[in-house]
């Protein structure tokens, strides 16, 4: 009993973690309908800026992740208003290679840059963990599952509650009649990336703090983690990821205790497929996005 | 009739020039080049580490050779050629890269990384009539296919849990219960199946159970997440975790044993990781303590002609890649190893026909830096023992054999 209240435990501030890697991809998605390949990438550069400021000048992770969202937002306009944005009416397999694309240069820099040598920033906190009766809760993953709270619903907040939310939502809605209402598009898609590329620096932030990573693997993994994890959640949401970060967590978790640690990739896809037959929109995603207007 | 006396006298001497510079004929010239053939990951999952290390432990074998002059047969002396091409850290991939070498008439090849390439790479050499030396693929069931023409230089995936055990068995208080995770390829479940049975014969007793190796703590090979093993470990209190497997997994858990409270009492140890650079550096000071096997320590007395003293081919090696002397990859040496052993066959054969060559394989004995490398009918180099190291202030620190130690283990290895 005690291995099972450990695996759900570990298995919801994993899953928060995840589902932090997963917001703002599901942004990106849900408003551009842009599949955005570079978002491991984004994650994994806001890892190395965050790596930086621990090494040179001992900032903690934490501390450091006003700084590193700052740089990544800046990278994220401008990428999108001086690159994404010059095929941002182009089918959707031409902004995928396109961020792919980008996915690779960004990758490429960064080896010339560090080596593509694992890194981690080492605290005296992160990988500890404190204890509920049998049950080690550790402080790295709950800290990160608590960011992913706050931000998913400042997200939400942002969303609903702000012109900025109202404009991205409306853009994201239908690109043409948002435009007739005085909304800069090309203005609000750059923002919005820029949101996106800050949470996924943020994000990278986490994974550093808690795990390791480096330029060859992770970027790849964390892609992969934040495009299951928007598909089950669903778009149009912005508590999407967040719930889909939060089931996959403890599916694989739960999974890997019952069966064994190899089956952790097949039981997250098991649950993708059937929560797609029974909910093709996703756990709680709106299918309205599905049905909207490009102009 | 004196200008054709003329022009024939010419003709001669272009003929003896060309001749010369050709190599034919001549008793100490310089003859064509040969070529080693090597699919090396420089990306992906070993490209970071293993797959490195292994490239420049060729580079620094073929650099090493060719600065003494090359290999010598047939009167002359051959400079050595290195032809590699990045596998990406895939198996399949290998096999492809090694399918083109010999299309390009390439027959003498180096192993890729890793047993899952050289699993994949060898049945490809055997039906192209070429000839491998193996330095980094230790998994025994390579060798139980019957191949003719594959050989390892290193010891083989037995010896890896196997050694860790007696390592902590000749410490005192030894260790009275070990928990082993285990990724799910070849190498690391065979190594801890051994393990498993070296610890039944020194006393020590596996928990969770003595399979939970092929179940409950058998975790993805390359996974950065082993929680489900560590949560199946949690309430057994080991005196120690092993970890059967390669960097990522062994990185994964030391990190994530101290987030869900696992804490062997005595410490960590594990195959492949620790004795790499690249372990320390993903685990900073969580990696004070840990134990790893290793294929080959600068303390051994051993020697060659090519690269001096074991000693030597350390401070030579790390100093051309950079590399602290106490933290040095033993894959490269293990990689070098294997590229001097096709060089002294070569020699031995007095060819580079890939047929001569294998020949002489089967029947080499050499004492090198390495240790001494012979093979047994299988291709395997089973007589040559492993070691373990403990990190100890960021350094490789030898502790077994007893013999080779250059300082105390640090026991127990965990505050």
């Amino acid at each position: 009993m005690s291995q099972f209240l450990q695996a759900a435990a570990y298995g919801v501030v994993q899953g928060g973690l995840l589902g932090l890697v997963a917001v703002g991809f599901s942004l990106v998605w849900g408003v551009m309908n842009v599949v955005n390949f570079s978002h491991g990438a984004l994650a994994v550069t806001g890892a190395y800026v965050a790596w930086v400021l621990n090494v040179r000048f001992g900032l903690d992770p934490f501390l450091a992740i006003p700084v590193v969202a700052i740089a990544l937002f800046a990278f994220g306009y401008v990428v999108q208003r001086g690159l994404i944005n010059l095929v941002i009416n182009a089918p959707i397999f031409l902004t995928l290679l396109l961020t792919f694309g980008l996915n690779l240069v960004i990758l490429n820099g960064l080896q010339l840059l560090f080596k593509a040598d694992d890194r981690t920033i080492d605290t005296s906190y992160a990988s500890q963990s404190f204890a509920i009766g049998a049950v080690n809760v550790p402080y790295g993953r709950l800290a990160a599952c608590f960011l992913a709270l706050g931000i998913t619903v400042a997200l939400a907040l942002l969303m609903s509650r702000t012109r900025l939310g109202h404009a991205i939502g409306a853009t994201g809605m239908d690109r043409g009649a948002a435009r007739l209402m005085g909304i800069r598009a090309r203005h609000i898609y750059a923002v919005t990336f820029g949101i996106a590329a800050a949470l996924a620096g943020v994000a990278g932030t986490m994974i550093a703090t808690v795990g390791s990573f480096n330029p060859t693997t992770t970027p790849g993994q964390l892609t992969l983690d934040a495009f299951v994890i928007s598909v089950l959640g669903g778009l149009g949401n912005m508590y999407g990821a967040l719930v889909g970060g939060l089931v996959l967590g403890i599916a694989e978790s739960l999974g890997g205790l019952l069966l064994t640690g190899t089956w952790v990739n097949a039981i997250a896809m098991a649950v993708l497929i059937v929560t797609l037959i029974i909910r093709p929109s996703g756990l709680i995603g709106k299918a309205l996005y599905s049905g909207r207007v490009e102009v | 009739m004196m200008m054709q006396r003329f022009s024939a006298s010419v003709m001669v001497a272009i003929a003896v020039l060309v001749s010369a510079a050709c190599g034919g004929g001549g008793t100490s010239g310089s003859g064509s080049n040969v070529t080693f053939a090597a699919p090396v990951s420089q990306t992906g999952a070993f490209g970071q580490a293993e797959g490195l290390y292994t490239l420049q432990g060729y580079k620094f074998c073929v650099q090493t050779l060719n600065s003494k002059g090359g290999i010598s047969f047939g009167g002359q002396s051959h400079k050595v050629n290195l032809v590699t091409e990045d596998d990406q850290s895939v198996a399949a991939t290998s096999a492809q890269i090694v399918d083109q070498f010999n299309d390009q008439g390439d027959k003498l090849i180096l192993s890729p990384y890793g047993s899952a390439g050289t699993t994949a790479v060898a049945p490809v050499v055997e039906r192209n009539n070429q000839v491998m030396v193996d330095s980094n693929g230790a998994d025994t069931a390579i060798f139980s296919h019957g191949y003719k023409s594959i050989f390892a230089v290193l010891s083989p995936s037995s010896s890896y849990v196997t050694s860790i055990i007696d390592a902590l068995s000749a410490l005192n208080p030894a260790p009275k219960t070990v928990a082993i995770i285990a990724a799910s390829d070849g190498f690391s479940q065979h190594a801890a199946e051994q393990g498993v049975a070296e610890a039944k014969t020194k006393g020590i007793t596996v928990v969770p159970s003595a399979t939970a190796y092929t179940s409950s703590t058998k975790v993805t090979a390359n996974t950065t997440d082993v929680s489900s093993a560590l949560i199946a470990i949690k309430g057994t209190n080991p005196d120690v975790i092993i970890i059967s497997a390669h960097l990522n997994e062994a990185v994964a858990a030391v990190k994530q044993s101290s987030e869900l409270g696992v804490k062997p009492k005595d410490g960590f140890a594990a195959t492949v990781a620790p004795p790499t650079p690249a372990f320390i550096s993903a685990l900073g000071k969580s990696s004070e303590g840990v134990f790893g096997s290793t294929q080959w320590v600068p303390e051994i007395s051993a020697s060659d002609s090519v690269f001096g003293s074991a000693h030597e081919f350390l401070t030579n090696f790390t100093n051309t890649y950079g590399w602290s002397s106490e933290q040095y990859p033993y894959q490269a040496a293990d990689a070098a190893a294997g590229c001097e052993a096709l060089a002294l066959a070569i020699e031995k054969a007095g060819s580079a026909d890939p047929a001569a060559v294998r020949t002489a394989l089967v029947g080499l004995k050499a004492d090198t830096f390495y240790g001494h490398i012979e093979f047994d009918s299988t291709g395997m180099n089973t007589a040559k023992p492993m070691y373990v190291i403990q990190i100890q202030k960021s350094a490789f620190v030898t502790i077994y054999p007893s013999n080779l130690a250059t300082k105390q283990a640090i026991w127990p290895a965990v505050a």
